[in-house]
Order: structure tokens, then sequence, then C-alpha cells
């Protein structure tokens, strides 16, 4: 066979594509031509680099229209078929789960409208405030009421705290304490072990609200160095708005603070709540055995490390512009990102479970009693067991079906 | 009868894929039907090659999902006995086509040099791993941009999502020698442009 360097049949060896008897005979050529040979090296070459430099994420459909093609599967008298946990298959037919939601929420409404205006949980009851500082608020108010991370775990009126800021805990995430105890001892871990902030940050979320990034200075940064692994982003700030499943009046904002690969970077995150529109606000977990936020003092945020933490805001009225977050990096300001909750907005499979985690943390730690019960936690694992799940995130539903039964 | 993608009927061969081939018997103690474990078999094998795929001709994710939502849609209607052999290429080809009709009813009937294929790599990143991407990737989009329509489809077909000559000419209708000149002539054309620190 007598081949030319513009023979198709070439890249079509290197790509696999020729049967055995042409391939034999493109070999046979190849070997005693090396510009052949040479064309063929630089087909398999390429087809290395474009696979490579072409590759896909997952991504995938929204959860509705996969639960379409999955309906549409079984045929239309087929019933839907019951969630793959196990155990909460036993429970409750998925078709009853937005029922029970609906009356767990319900019941918290009632007595949410029966709570006095600045709730106390049990826990601040049982054990003695302690003073913390109230250096993440700006200006000091006079009467120093509690700050979102105290003891009291309560929530803080905007009009004592105009601006709050985040206290940034990078690789606080961890599960061993629940896993040992609920796994291993068989028995719910003691309220002040449970950190809220290390069962979020446990799991790796990706949220789907808006986001902001975070670039080097242009004189920093050219273009020359996209190649030499130098990027011009510093850090991403994500965020998410969500329906807060205990008490339904308020909304759940999520936010995900990441660095980028190549390079530590201190932050700061102030959260601006808008004082025409939210009434209270309150910090999820991040709180000490001594009430001060561990590692407040602490910004650091180191390359390719990320945080999550979660602020329940509730309003004042209908109106769902919540504020603005602001954040800096290495002291330089970065995009803020308006607080605009769309309440039409499909909840991202993340947002369900970092709600779900949430809740089973403040359950664990006998926080918001009245508002979060096992069913609230039940109603929502559920819901998350329904999805298409990663194994560390159905390992800790298996967490939380063996706690509802200890 | 199945429905065949317009594409479809001029196939004559094409590969092989590892699906089961299923029945609508329920046949297992779970209830399922072997056409349910089809399905998620598909969903599980071609749900985000689809979507990146359709992603890479609308620019638009959302017009990705809801395609692709609609391809597997027309799959449940099939009978599974009867698509599975090709089931890679029956479900690229009414992807496509699927994906051409949103662009007429959108008007956007631009011919595919038009197609901001640039994200093709990025549906479903984060903004700060899109932005990563993007620069890393610059280099090689400004080279791809100065490949021929025809060229970058089966380009993108087969380096991208897969795809074998036999399996391109289902989806696009060019003849697999067609596919071959196209493909060579693009990599050399790639190849030629392209600096030896890149390549390595």
């Amino acid at each position: 066979m007598r081949l030319y360097p513009e023979d198709p049949r070439l890249s079509a060896y290197a790509l696999g594509e020729l049967d055995a008897e042409e391939a034999a005979a493109v070999e046979s050529a190849a070997a005693a031509d090396p510009s052949l040979q040479q064309v063929i090296d630089d087909s398999a070459a390429m087809q290395g680099l474009l696979e490579k430099r072409l590759a896909i994420r997952p991504v995938s459909m929204l959860p509705k229209q996969r639960e379409n093609v999955l309906r549409a599967s079984q045929g239309e008298l087929r019933l839907e078929r019951p969630a793959a946990f196990a155990s909460f298959c036993e429970i409750m037919k998925p078709r009853l789960i937005p029922a029970a939601a609906v009356l767990v929420l319900s019941a918290a409404t009632l007595i949410l409208l029966q709570m006095p205006d600045d709730e106390a949980p049990p826990l601040a009851q049982k054990s003695p405030p302690t003073q913390a500082p109230v250096a993440a608020a700006e200006p000091p108010p006079p009467l120093k009421p509690t700050p979102p991370w105290s003891p009291h775990r309560g929530s803080v009126k905007v009009a004592d705290f105009p601006t709050f800021q985040v206290p940034i805990q990078v690789g606080s995430g961890n599960l061993d304490l629940i896993r040992k105890s609920i796994l291993d001892e068989e028995k719910l871990p003691a309220v002040k072990q449970v950190r809220l902030e290390e069962i979020l940050n446990a799991f790796p979320l990706r949220l789907n609200g808006v986001t902001a990034l975070a670039k080097r200075p242009a004189g920093n940064w050219h273009p020359d160095n996209r190649d030499s692994g130098i990027t011009s982003h510093l850090a991403t700030l994500s965020t998410e708005m969500i329906a807060c499943p205990w008490k339904p009046s308020a909304t759940l904002l999520l936010v995900s603070l990441r660095g980028n690969a190549q390079a530590d970077c201190e932050a700061k995150l102030v959260f601006r709540p808008n004082p025409s529109t939210v009434l209270r606000y309150r910090l999820l977990g991040s709180t000490s055995d001594t009430g001060e936020p561990a590692a407040s003092s602490s910004s650091r945020l180191a390359a390719k490390a990320a945080t999550t933490l979660a602020i329940e805001i509730e309003p004042s009225g209908a109106d769902l512009d919540f504020g603005a977050l602001e954040w800096f990096i290495n002291s330089a300001q970065a995009p803020s990102i308006s607080l605009m909750r769309n309440d039409e907005a499909e909840p991202s499979n993340d947002a369900r479970f970092a709600v779900l985690a949430c809740t089973y943390a403040q359950w664990l730690a006998g926080e918001q009693v009245g508002f979060i019960d096992a069913d609230i936690v039940a109603a929502l694992a559920r819901e998350v067991a329904s999805g298409k799940l990663e194994a560390d995130r159905v390992e800790f539903l298996s967490i939380i079906d063996k706690s509802l039964h200890l | 009868m199945p429905e065949i993608p317009e594409n479809h009927s001029k196939v004559s061969g094409g590969s092989s894929v590892t699906l089961e081939v299923p029945s609508p018997e329920l046949d297992d103690s779970s209830g399922s039907s072997s056409r349910e474990r089809f399905i998620e078999q598909a969903l599980h094998d071609y749900e985000s090659p689809l979507i990146g795929y359709a992603f890479t001709l609308l620019n638009d994710i959302d017009s990705a999902r809801d395609v692709v939502q609609d391809t597997f849609l027309r799959l449940c209607r099939q009978d599974p006995a009867k698509v599975q052999d090709q089931l890679k290429a029956w479900l690229f080809t009414v992807c496509r086509n699927r994906a051409f009709d949103v662009l007429r009813k959108e008007k956007r009937t631009e011919p595919l040099e038009e197609i901001h294929w640039q994200k093709v790599a990025g549906p479903g990143l984060q903004p700060d791993e899109r932005l990563d991407l993007q620069e890393r990737l610059a280099q090689l989009r400004s080279l791809l941009s100065h490949l021929t329509p025809n060229q970058r489809e089966v380009i993108i077909l087969k380096f991208q999502q897969g795809l074998t000559y036999q399996e391109i000419h289902q989806v696009t209708s060019l003849s697999t020698s067609n596919i071959g000149f196209l493909i060579h002539a693009g990599l050399r054309r790639l190849r030629d442009s392209l600096p030896d620190d890149l390549l390595s």
C-alpha cells in the first residue's frame, strides 16, 4: 500500500478506526516511511490533548426533568417508586412526603406565632450565657444584644446589628465524632459536642445561586500566564437562598467561600442585611464551648480550601431583597453579591442537602426545640434520598436514619 | 413502530452498546421493569454527555437540559429492543435534531460556525472553575476557531463525545470517508498551528 501523509487512514489508524487488514497495511507503510509514522504519532498525541482539553464535567438534568423521564419509563399507570433510602421507605411513600412536610411546617408556624418576639432557644436557658465579644458587630450596640454566634444561638435584630462580619472557619468539616457516636457507640452525641459547621462542611457543596469572583489586580496577572498554572482569580463566593424548613417565614442564606487552586489569601466576609426588609437574622452554628466563634480571628483562606455557612433571615414583609454580602480578598474589595431571593427558583440538590445537614445538626444539638423535631429531619432526609447521591451522602443518610431510631 | 430519527434511516450498521435487552414486563423483586432499567442505564451512561453536546449546539444550559429531557422522553416511547443496538447514535441524533429544532424556533438558524462552542467544556462548572478552564483553553480555542464548521463538529463528536466514525455518520449523515478526511485534515491543521509545548 502506497500512502501519503495526507491520507486520512493514518489518523484513522491512530484512532483505532481501521479494521485489521487496513491497520496492518498502514503499519507496514509507516514502518517504511518515518514521515508517515510521524503523522500517526501526531494524531495520537492530538487525540490525547483534545480528549483531555475538551472533557466535560458531569452535569445532570434538573431533578424534576429526571423524574419526568423516570416516570415516563414506568408508564402512566405505574405509581411513583419509593425513595431509595430503605428504612425511610418503610415509613412513608414519597407521595406523602409533601403532605407530611406541610403538616410539620404548619405545626412549626403555629408554634412560631405563639413564641415571644425575642425567643431564646432552650439550650440557652439550660446554661448561663457567656459574655461574648462583639467585635463582629459594627458599630457596637449600646446594650450589646446577643450576637448571632453566641451560645444563645438566637437571632438578632437588624436594628441592633446592621452589619455582621461572618467568621470564616476553613477546614472545619468533620463527621468523625457523629459517626463514632452514632454508628460505633450507638448513642446520640452530647449536645455540646455537636458542631453544625463541622457537619455542614464535611461535604463539598456547590451552590447554584449568585456567585462572584475575586480577581487579581490587572497589573499582577497577564494572559500569558494562563498556561503556567497561574490564574487571574483568587477566590469565589457562591450563594443560594432556600426556604427555611423549620421556620416557614424565614429564608436560609447559604454561602460558600472557596480559594483558588494556587495560593492562600486573606478573606473577610460581611453580611449587610437590608434594614427595610429584614427583621432578624441568625448565623447557624459556628459556636465554641466558650461562646466565641471558633477561629473567628483567622480569616486565612488556604488554596483549594472552601467553607460553607448558613444564615437564617427573617423578613419583615414580603419584599425579598435581603441586602448584600460584601467581601474582601487580601484587603481588596471583591464584587459584592446582592441578596435578592427568587422564591420560584428550584433549589439545587446541594442546597437541599445543606438544609438537611443544618436541620439535623440543630436537632442533635437540641437547638430550635419546638421548631425542629425528628419528623422534619426525616422528611428532609427522604427528600434528599429520592435523588442521586454520592457515597458519602448515602452514609450520612444512614447516620441520620440510625439517629432517628436511637 | 419505533420513532426513527431523521438521520437514523440511513444507518446500515453501527457499533453495539452494552445494555441488556429489556422488555416491558416486571422482572425483578423490586418491581422495576427492564424498560425502567434500560432507561435508567441510558440516563446513567448518556445524560451528561448529551447535555454537554446539546450545550455546544445551543450555548444555553437550560435549553440543553430541556432538549436532553425531550430526547429521553422520546426514548421512553421506543421499543428498547429496536434501539438498544445503536442507542448512543440514536440518542445523539435525536438530541442534535431537537437542538436544531430549538435553534430554528428561536430563529437562531446560523450554521455551526456561529455556534458558541467555546464553552463546550464548561457546563455545570462553578464560575471560578470555568474561568480557570477558559484561561487554560484560550489557546486551544483560538486554534479550533480556524477549523471549518464540519471539521469542528466531527472533532467535538469524536474527541469530546467519543463517537466512532460510524456513529458520527449516523448522527450527522456525513459519509465515513468524509468524516475521515475532515478529522485528518482538522487534526493536521491543529497540529501545525499548535506550539510544541502545549502538545507535550
